[in-house]
C-alpha cells in the first residue's frame, strides 16, 4: 500500500493510502472529540464531534468519515474548529442529565473528557423549567446489562458492534428525529447472548453492565492482563480492580488474538474465584467423614495413600496449565501410572501425528480469511468458542468465504449458513482447493477425520482447525494423557484427579481418591483426601488455545483461602515421596520447552506482518504506569517462591 | 455478585407483555392473507425489501401494527424482529401503537410550530383527556403529533385519516373537528 503524506497543525506524518484523518491525527498525539467513531466500527459521521479544517474543503469536514489524500493540510485547533466542538458538546449537555456523581461510568465517561478538555464550562442551554425533555425510565435489559436512555449520546455505537461484530441485531434504533432512540425488540428484554459489547463500547454511562456497579471509581481499579480460562481459544481479558479483587472485565483492541470480542462467560464470569463453595482447606477423609487439616497433614497423608498402592492412574483436566500438566504427568510417571483426561482432544491429536506427521491446527484464527469456504463439522460453534463464531463471520464478510455445515448446524450462524456439505471420500476429493474443515475434537468420529486428514495432506491449500473444548486441553496430548475408557478401569488402587472435572462420582473400582480441586462437588464428596486449587486467575500458567498459540497468564490475584496452585501441590507432593523435581517456575517452563518444544511453536507458517511471540515474550506485562492488580506484585511473586521452597517452609517435615 | 435485585428486575421486564393479539391469533390472520403476500413477495428479487409493503398491506386489514405481526412477517422475511421493529417504528404512517377509528395527525415540524401548533395540541389534548400519542378510552380517536406534511404555506397543517387536510387550524378550530368527528359515530 502506497504511503501519503498529510499536514496536520504544521506535523507532518505519513500514512498509508485511505487512512482517516481522526486515525493520522491520533497517531501524531492529537486529540479530536469523537463519540460515533470507533477503530473496530465503520464510520457514521452521526455526532458531528470531530469536525475539523481541511484546506480546499468547504466548512468544515468530518474528521472520522474523511480519507486521507497526499499533501492534504488539516487543522485541529483553529478557533473555527474548537467553538465547533464547544457548540456540540453544549447540545449534548443541554439533554444529557449532569448527574455524574452518581454516575458508575465518572471517570470513563467521554463525554465527561471531551467538555473537560474542549468545553463549554458553563452550559448556555437551559430547559424551560416544568419541561423534562428527558425522563425516560431506566430500563433492564438483563440481569447484567441496564441501559438509561437520558445518558445516550445517539452514538449508535452499541447498535453498530452489535450488527457489524456480533451479528446479532438485538438493539435497533427505534423511531426518528427527536424520538430517535436506542431500543430493543419492543422495548422489552434483550434477545442475545449478552456478550456485553455494547456497554464496552457505550462512550457514556449509558448502558451499564450490573455486576461491579459502584464498586469502585475508574481512576481507582488497576489493569491487569490475563488469558481467559473458559475455552479453547485463549482470548486476552483486561482485569480491573483493587486489592486484588475483580471489579470489571474490559477489553482491549490492540492486546491479544480476541481483538477486543469477549463472550459473556469470559466478561461476567469471574465471581466464581469469590464463589461460596470454594475449598480453602485441605480435607482429609477420616471415619466416613472429610475432616479440615493442615497441608502438613494432608501432603503426609498423600504420601503415604501413594507409597501403599501398587497401581495408580491419574485423570487431568484440560484446564491446568502446561506447566500443571508435565508436573503431573512426571509424578505419574514416577509411580508407573496411566495417564487419563476426560477429553478426546489428545486422542484426536495423536491420531493426526501419526497420520500426518504434524501437531495440531494447520491455520490459525487470524487466518480464516484466506479461505474459499469454511466447513464445520459437526460442531456447535457458539457454545464452544463464542469468539470463534464471531471470527467466522467476519471472514464471511471480510473475503466472502462460504459456510458450509456438517452434520448439527450452529444455531446462530444459521443464516450464514450457505449450505450443508456430506463429508465422504466423493465430495471431499471434489471440494473446492482453499477449504477450511472446523472440527470439534469431543464429537469427530474416526472415519470422516481420516477422510479429511487424507485430503489436508494430499492438497496444500486445506486446512484443518481443531477446536479445543478446554483452555489447554491442546497440551494432553504432549504428556500422553489418553481420553478415560468408560468401563475399563479395571481394579485400580489410586486414582488421582488433577484440576476441574466433570466426573460425578468415584468409578467403583478405584479403592481410593486424591483430588485436587477448587469447588465443593459431588466428586470431592467421594474422595479420600482434597486439596484446594487455585484458579486461573489465581496462579501463573502457560496455556496453548486451539489454533496452537502458547500463552503466559500471570498472577492477577491472591489464592482463596489456603488453597495453592496445582503445580505446587504435585511438586510438593513429589518432594514428600523424595522424587527429583524442578522447584522454581522458571526450571519447569524451560524443562518443558526442552522436553515439549511442539506446545511452543505453531506449525503452521505465519503471517509475516505477524512476529510469532516467544516466551517470555508472550507474557502480556501491563502497562508501565499501571502496577497490576496487587498493591505489591512482588510479594505475591515471593509468596510463590516461598510455597515452592519447601526446605525452608516445613523442614521439620524433610 | 449479579444480585437478586437485578434478577427480579429482569424478571419483571420479561413478564412485560407486549400490547396487541397472541402469536396463534395473529398467525391465523396472517395465513389468510397468504395470496397477498406471495404477490408482494414476488415483486422483488429477495425477501428483505417487501417488508413495508407487506406491513403496509396487513395494517390496511388490522388497523394497526401490533408486536407480534412485526414479529411473524420478519420471521417470514428472515430478518430480526428487532430490525423490523426499527423500521416499523420509523415511518409515522405506521402504527405500532393500539390506534383509534380516526387518526389526527397535528404537524410539530419549524413551519407549525412557529405558527402555533403547540397551543393546537394542547388544545386537543384538553378536549380529548388524552395525551399526545395516546387514544381515546372509546378507542375512537388517536391524537398524534407528525412531522412536515409538506403544506407549510397553510400552518398550522392537521391531516384527519390519511385522506382529509385542515389548513391554518386555531385551538378553536382544533376542537370543532374534534366534535364533528365525535357527532359522526
Amino acid at each position: 500500500m502506497s504511503l501519503v503524506r498529510v499536514k496536520i497543525d504544521d506535523e507532518e506524518i505519513e500514512v498509508p493510502e485511505g487512512t482517516l484523518v481522526i486515525t493520522a491525527a491520533e497517531k501524531l498525539g492529537k486529540s479530536i472529540p469523537h463519540f460515533c467513531y470507533h477503530e473496530r466500527l465503520t464510520p457514521v459521521a452521526a455526532c458531528r464531534l470531530c469536525l475539523v479544517e481541511i484546506e480546499g474543503m468547504p466548512g468544515l469536514q468530518p474528521s472520522c468519515a474523511t480519507k486521507v489524500k497526499d499533501g492534504m493540510i488539516v487543522r485541529t485547533n483553529t478557533k473555527n474548529v474548537l467553538d465547533s466542538h464547544k457548540s456540540v458538546l453544549d447540545l449534548v449537555l443541554e439533554t444529557h442529565p449532569l448527574d455524574c456523581p452518581k454516575c458508575e461510568a465518572t471517570g470513563r465517561c467521554k463525554l465527561e473528557d471531551f467538555t473537560y478538555e474542549f468545553g463549554p464550562h458553563r452550559v448556555s442551554y437551559y430547559r424551560p423549567p416544568g419541561i423534562s425533555a428527558y425522563d425516560y425510565e431506566e430500563l433492564s435489559w438483563s440481569p447484567v446489562l441496564k441501559f438509561d436512555p437520558n445518558k445516550c449520546v445517539e452514538c449508535s455505537r452499541c447498535i453498530r458492534v452489535c450488527d457489524e461484530v456480533q451479528d446479532c441485531r438485538a438493539l435497533v434504533a427505534s423511531s426518528r428525529g427527536h424520538n430517535w432512540r436506542i431500543t430493543t425488540f419492543t422495548g422489552g428484554p434483550l434477545h442475545c447472548d449478552f456478550c456485553g459489547a455494547c456497554a464496552s463500547v457505550c462512550p457514556t454511562g449509558a448502558i451499564e453492565q450490573q455486576p461491579g456497579k459502584f464498586w469502585k471509581k475508574d481512576w481507582e481499579l488497576e489493569k491487569h492482563f490475563v488469558i481467559c480460562s473458559h475455552c479453547g481459544h485463549g482470548c486476552t481479558l483486561l482485569l480491573r480492580g483493587w486489592e486484588g479483587r475483580i471489579a470489571r472485565i474490559e477489553d482491549d483492541f490492540k492486546v491479544g488474538i480476541n481483538r477486543a470480542n469477549i463472550c459473556s462467560r469470559g466478561r461476567f464470569g469471574f465471581d466464581i474465584i469469590s464463589h461460596s463453595s470454594r475449598l480453602s482447606k485441605p480435607l482429609l477423609r477420616s471415619d466416613g467423614k472429610l475432616v479440615e487439616v493442615t497441608w502438613e497433614k494432608a501432603l503426609f497423608a498423600a504420601m503415604e495413600m501413594i507409597t501403599a498402592s501398587h497401581s495408580v492412574i491419574g485423570l487431568a483436566s484440560g484446564m491446568l496449565s502446561v506447566e500443571e500438566l508435565f508436573l503431573f504427568s512426571k509424578l505419574l510417571a514416577s509411580r508407573n501410572g496411566k495417564k487419563f483426561s476426560e477429553s478426546r482432544d489428545g486422542d484426536v491429536i495423536e491420531f493426526e501425528k501419526k497420520r500426518l506427521g504434524r501437531y495440531g491446527s494447520t491455520h490459525g484464527f487470524d487466518q480464516l480469511d484466506s479461505f474459499e469456504s469454511i466447513v464445520l463439522v459437526d460442531i456447535p460453534v457458539e457454545e464452544l468458542d463464542e469468539v470463534l463464531r464471531i471470527d467466522l463471520i467476519s471472514a464471511a464478510k471480510k473475503s466472502g468465504a462460504k459456510l458450509f455445515t456438517a452434520g448439527r448446524a450452529s444455531f446462530r450462524l444459521k443464516k450464514r449458513i450457505a449450505g450443508l456439505f456430506k463429508i465422504n471420500s466423493q465430495t471431499l476429493a471434489s471440494a473446492p482447493a482453499k477449504t477450511l474443515f472446523v472440527v470439534d475434537t469431543e464429537r469427530i468420529e474416526e472415519k470422516e477425520l481420516s477422510a479429511i486428514l487424507e485430503k489436508v495432506s494430499s492438497d496444500p491449500f486445506t486446512g484443518i482447525l481443531f477446536v479445543a473444548a478446554q483452555s489447554n486441553s491442546r497440551a494432553l496430548s504432549s504428556f500422553g494423557f489418553r481420553v478415560l475408557p468408560s468401563d475399563e478401569i479395571s481394579e485400580v488402587d489410586l486414582m488421582i484427579a488433577a484440576g476441574p472435572l466433570q466426573m460425578t462420582e468415584r468409578p467403583t473400582s478405584v479403592k481410593r481418591l486424591i483430588a485436587s480441586a477448587s469447588f465443593r462437588n459431588e466428586l470431592v464428596e467421594s474422595a479420600d483426601l482434597v486439596f484446594p486449587a487455585a484458579l486461573p486467575f489465581e496462579k501463573s500458567g502457560t496455556y496453548v488455545n486451539s489454533e496452537g498459540r502458547a500463552q503466559y497468564s500471570d498472577i492477577a490475584v491472591p489464592m482463596a483461602g489456603e488453597s495453592w496452585p496445582d503445580a505446587v501441590i504435585w511438586i510438593s507432593v513429589m518432594k514428600e515421596l523424595g522424587e527429583a523435581t524442578p522447584s522454581t517456575p522458571r526450571e519447569i517452563l524451560d524443562e518443558v520447552r526442552n522436553n515439549h518444544p511442539e506446545l511452543f511453536e505453531r506449525n503452521y507458517p505465519v503471517k509475516s506482518s505477524e512476529a510469532e511471540p516467544k516466551l517470555p515474550s508472550t507474557r502480556l506485562a501491563p502497562p508501565k504506569r499501571h502496577r497490576g492488580l496487587l498493591l505489591d506484585k512482588s510479594e505475591w511473586l515471593r509468596k510463590l517462591q516461598e510455597h515452592l521452597d519447601f526446605s525452608k517452609e516445613f523442614s521439620p517435615w524433610f | 455478585m449479579i444480585d437478586s435485585k437485578n434478577y427480579a428486575e429482569a424478571r419483571i421486564c420479561l413478564q412485560k407483555v407486549p400490547e396487541g393479539p397472541a402469536e396463534l391469533e395473529m398467525q391465523k390472520f396472517i395465513n389468510k392473507r397468504e395470496e397477498k403476500i406471495v404477490t408482494i413477495l414476488k415483486m422483488y428479487p429477495e425477501p428483505r425489501p417487501a417488508l413495508i409493503p407487506i406491513l403496509f398491506e396487513l395494517q390496511r386489514d388490522y388497523g394497526w401494527i401490533p408486536p407480534m405481526m412485526v414479529k411473524i412477517v420478519a420471521e417470514r422475511l428472515r430478518i430480526e424482529p428487532s430490525e423490523a421493529y426499527g423500521v416499523a417504528t420509523f415511518y409515522s404512517l405506521m402504527k405500532t401503537k393500539r390506534a383509534g377509528k380516526y387518526v389526527i395527525m397535528i404537524c410539530g415540524t419549524l413551519s407549525c410550530e412557529l405558527k402555533g401548533s403547540a397551543e393546537v395540541i394542547k388544545a386537543a389534548e384538553t378536549a380529548l383527556d388524552i395525551k399526545v400519542g395516546e387514544t381515546t378510552k372509546d378507542g375512537k380517536i388517536t391524537l398524534k403529533r407528525v412531522e412536515c406534511l409538506g403544506y407549510c404555506d397553510k400552518a398550522p397543517v392537521v391531516q384527519i385519516d390519511n385522506s382529509s387536510y385542515c389548513e391554518k387550524v386555531t385551538p378553536e378550530d382544533i376542537v370543532k373537528i374534534i366534535k364533528r368527528l365525535r357527532n359522526e359515530f
